[in-house]
Order: C-alpha cells, then structure tokens, then sequence
C-alpha cells in the first residue's frame, strides 16, 4: 500500500524539503503520509466536531492523525489507512464527550459552553441535530457521523468500525428513529 | 424535510466550514515539531533505561533498545508498551454515562422512567444504548446482531403501517402477552409464565410465519410490528429470532424485554438469559 498511494508533485516536493531540512524521516513513508494527511485532515476536522464537540475537536483529529504517524509503517499496510485513522478519531470524540458531559451541566449552568464560545456559529438547526447525535448511544453516534460526514455506506462503516453489517443496520436505524423523534421529522430517506 | 435530509445538509454545513478553516499545511508543521519532541523525549526514555540495564549488567536486552536521533530505531513506534498492530479502541466505561450508575461487580443500574438494574454477563458489552426514559438496549460481545431491548410503558402496535396502539392488546403484561401469542404473522408460538424480578411474568416465543405479509417500516427495513417504545420500533422480519418477556411495573406500564438476534441462528439468543434473568425494576 505504501508504495501504490498517489504521490503527486507537490507531495514530492514537500518531501524533498522535509529532507534537505534533515528531518529524521523515511522519505518515502513522510511522503505517503504527508499526502495522506493533506487529504484527510479536513473531513477528518469535521468529523470530530460532530462528534465531540467543537471545543477540542481539531486537536482530536491532529491527535488521531499523529498516533497514525507514529506507526506509519503498520498503518500504511492496512488496506484503507484512513479508516484506521478515522476510528482512532471517532473513539478519542466519543470518549471525551462522555467524559465531558458531567462538565457540560455546569457550564450550561453559568451559560458558558466553550463550543459555542469558540466557534462560528453553525446554522442553529444543524448545530442542534449534531447535539443530538452527540445524545446518542456512543456506537449509533459513530455510525451516523460516518454515514452523513464521509457518505460511506454500511460495508465501509462496519470496516471502519470493527463491527458487523447487520450491526451496523441496527445502529443506523435506530439512531435515525431517535433522530427524527426527537427533531420531529419523519424518517423517510431520500431517493 | 426528512431526518435524512437534514442530516445531509448539516454534514455538508460542517465539511464546507472545516474545509474553508482548516490549513494542512500549518498543522502538519505542528504535527511534525509535535513527533520530533517525542522522539527525543522517547530517545532520553530509552537511554536511561539501557543505561539502568547496562548498569545492572542486563546488557544482553540493553544494546538492541537502545537509539540515537537519526537512526531507524528512533523512528519506529517509540511506547515500549504499544503494540505492534495498530490497535485504536479505548475501551468504553459505561460509568461516563450520566444515566447509568455503575454499582460494582458488574452491576449497572440505568435510569429509564423506573430505573433497570442489570448485572452484566461477560459476554455482553458495557455499553447500554439509552434511546429515551423508556428505551434501552444492550448488544453482546461475543456474537454480532444479537442483544436485548427493554421497553417501559410499551404500547402495542396494530398489524399495519401506522405504529399506532392496537386496542384490542389490553393494557396489562398479561392481556398484551396473549395478544402478542395470537398475532396472526406468528408461527410456532410459545406463552409461558415465569417469575423475573419476583413478578409474575409472561414469556412468548414465536417464528414468523413464512409469507406472512410485513407492512410497517422500520428505517431500511419491512417488519410486522409488535411495540413502540419510546422512539424504539420493534417487528418480527426474516432471520430475526428471539423471546419477549412481560410483565407489569408500577411506574413503567407494560414493560417488554426484547431478547433479539439477527441473522445468527434460532438459539443465539440463548447466552441472552442471564442478562434477562438479572434485570430488576425500581
């Protein structure tokens, strides 16, 4: 896999310098990988935002996308590298939203929730929807972010997350139903 | 518009927000700075280690350990105790859960209208899935598609497409049981009293009868419906085996215990009675 990922110019280049700079990195691993992030990081962003919470969210990503540097060597040979990367990052959000959710009752309590403090403000309807998701069980949550954020379906989903298909129908189907409940929407999907 | 539809909309609204904020160029910057300081941290780790070991006159482990800034060894994994395969699963601690009280030795009491207390298996995961007041679900760990719902204030639904209450269930554990038994989309169907949490229950087992028609929906799927719980559906559907179990708690109306297993065989279920044996109410 390491040596069949897409290596265009500007990756060349970046690693050219990354070793003109003396850098202690394998060029053809900091190559792949410095493509690699270029094209994940920003969905990557947005799916730890979703999941988390906007406060830390982009340190979740870079956190994610670190521990894939770190074991480049094992992460480059898995069959699709950015899903590893994005579990490591959906478990990290998810974790910390749970352990976040006690403080988040006294934050609310003096009106001063860092996501909204910190970030620009999403439309209203949108940010609620996320909020909800956020209320799911932690495997529906994960599920339903991948779905919508990277439009994968529930073969890439179940790859990603470790799990079965038929596990992930369940959890997509029930996290759509609490959706639609509690946004008192029907659960009709588009064609 | 639909859930999906506006779950779609809000994934686009926040991909179009982290594309425009996010720099990959500045962060890989950071990233790299952030591996270098690591790197040498793990180097200085590693060199005292070996210097211990070398001291103590364990050089026989010491030299293999031991790198220099520059060399392969400082670029590999740097936490001793990494594995080697890639591993990204923390392990879930139910206890983050504000609605779930963890009480020791396995024993989990989740607040639903009438809180459920629940010692959990070794073979069930220490996740509970808290739909609603009245909906909670707990999957296995040793087998996929396979798990068990409870439902407070159940209400049991017509054979139709509308999720509506079919009156003629009654309202008691035992009056919706007998419902449930005669269902006509049922097959091979078993009513049986027991005891669970010192009630007087009511457990029926059943097939679907093949061919039986299935019209409600239930997100991907076609079902013959049973109950609505809180936002939970439930319905009989091909490969889909298990037991419901009934009985009457004051606070919680019905209650139905929905002891599942998709695709997994007609005794899947099997390895779900000590978690339904355990559950007690209030």
């Amino acid at each position: 896999m390491t040596s069949m990922s897409p290596v265009g110019p500007e990756t060349q280049s970046a690693a050219e310098a990354l070793a003109a700079s003396g850098q202690v990195i394998e060029l053809r691993s900091a190559e792949t990988f410095e493509a690699f992030y270029r094209r994940e990081l920003p969905a990557l962003v947005a799916f730890a935002r979703v999941l988390s919470g906007s406060a830390n969210a982009d340190d979740i990503a870079q956190e994610a996308m670190l521990a894939a540097y770190r074991q480049w060597d094992s992460v480059a040979l898995l069959d699709v590298p950015a899903a590893w990367v994005r579990r490591v990052c959906a478990n990290r959000s998810v974790s910390l939203f749970r352990r976040r959710t006690v403080e988040a009752r006294a934050l609310l309590r003096v009106g001063a929730r860092r996501e909204e403090a910190e970030s620009e403000p999403m439309a209203e309807e949108h940010g609620r929807f996320w909020a909800e998701v956020r209320r799911l069980p932690r495997r529906q949550a994960q599920v339903i972010a991948l779905h919508y954020i990277y439009d994968l379906g529930v073969a890439d989903i179940a790859s990603t997350l470790g799990c079965a298909e038929g596990t992930v129908k369940v959890h997509l189907s029930r996290g759509r139903s609490a959706l639609a409940s509690r946004m008192n929407r029907s659960t009709e999907e588009s064609p | 518009m639909s859930i999906d539809d506006l779950a779609r909309a809000a994934a686009a609204d926040v991909r179009r927000r982290a594309a425009r904020e996010v720099v990959p160029e500045r962060r890989l910057g950071q990233l790299h700075r952030t591996r270098r300081t690591n790197n040498v941290l793990s180097v200085v780790a590693v060199l005292t280690i070996g210097a211990v070991v070398l001291i103590g006159g364990g050089a026989l482990f010491g030299h293999n350990q031991i790198g220099t800034p520059g060399s392969e060894t400082a670029s590999v994994p740097t936490t001793p105790s990494q594995p080697r395969t890639p591993s990204p699963d923390p392990t879930p601690d139910p206890c983050h859960d504000p609605a779930v009280t963890c009480l020791g030795t396995n024993r989990f009491r989740v607040q639903l209208a009438v809180p459920v207390t629940v010692t959990l298996p070794a073979n069930f995961e220490a996740t509970f899935s808290i739909f609603s007041r009245d909906a909670m679900e707990t999957h296995r760990s040793d087998l996929d598609t396979t798990g068990v719902t409870v439902l407070e204030h159940a209400i049991p639904v017509k054979y139709d497409a509308s999720w509506t209450r079919d009156p003629t269930a009654g309202t008691s554990a035992k009056s919706v049981a007998s419902w449930l038994f005669k269902r006509p989309f049922l097959t091979h169907a078993t009513l049986t009293q027991v005891t669970l949490d010192g009630r007087i229950a009511w457990r029926v087992t059943a097939d679907l009868k093949p061919g039986a028609a299935l019209p409600a929906a239930k997100s991907d799927w076609s079902v013959a419906p049973t109950f609505v719980g809180g936002p939970v559906t439930e319905g009989y559907r091909q490969a889909l085996n298990g037991e419901y179990t009934l009985l009457d708690v004051p606070g919680a109306g019905v209650t139905v215990i929905w002891s599942w297993s998709l695709g997994q065989g007609p005794g899947a279920t099997l390895k779900n009675q000590d978690y339904v044996d355990s559950l007690t109410f209030g």
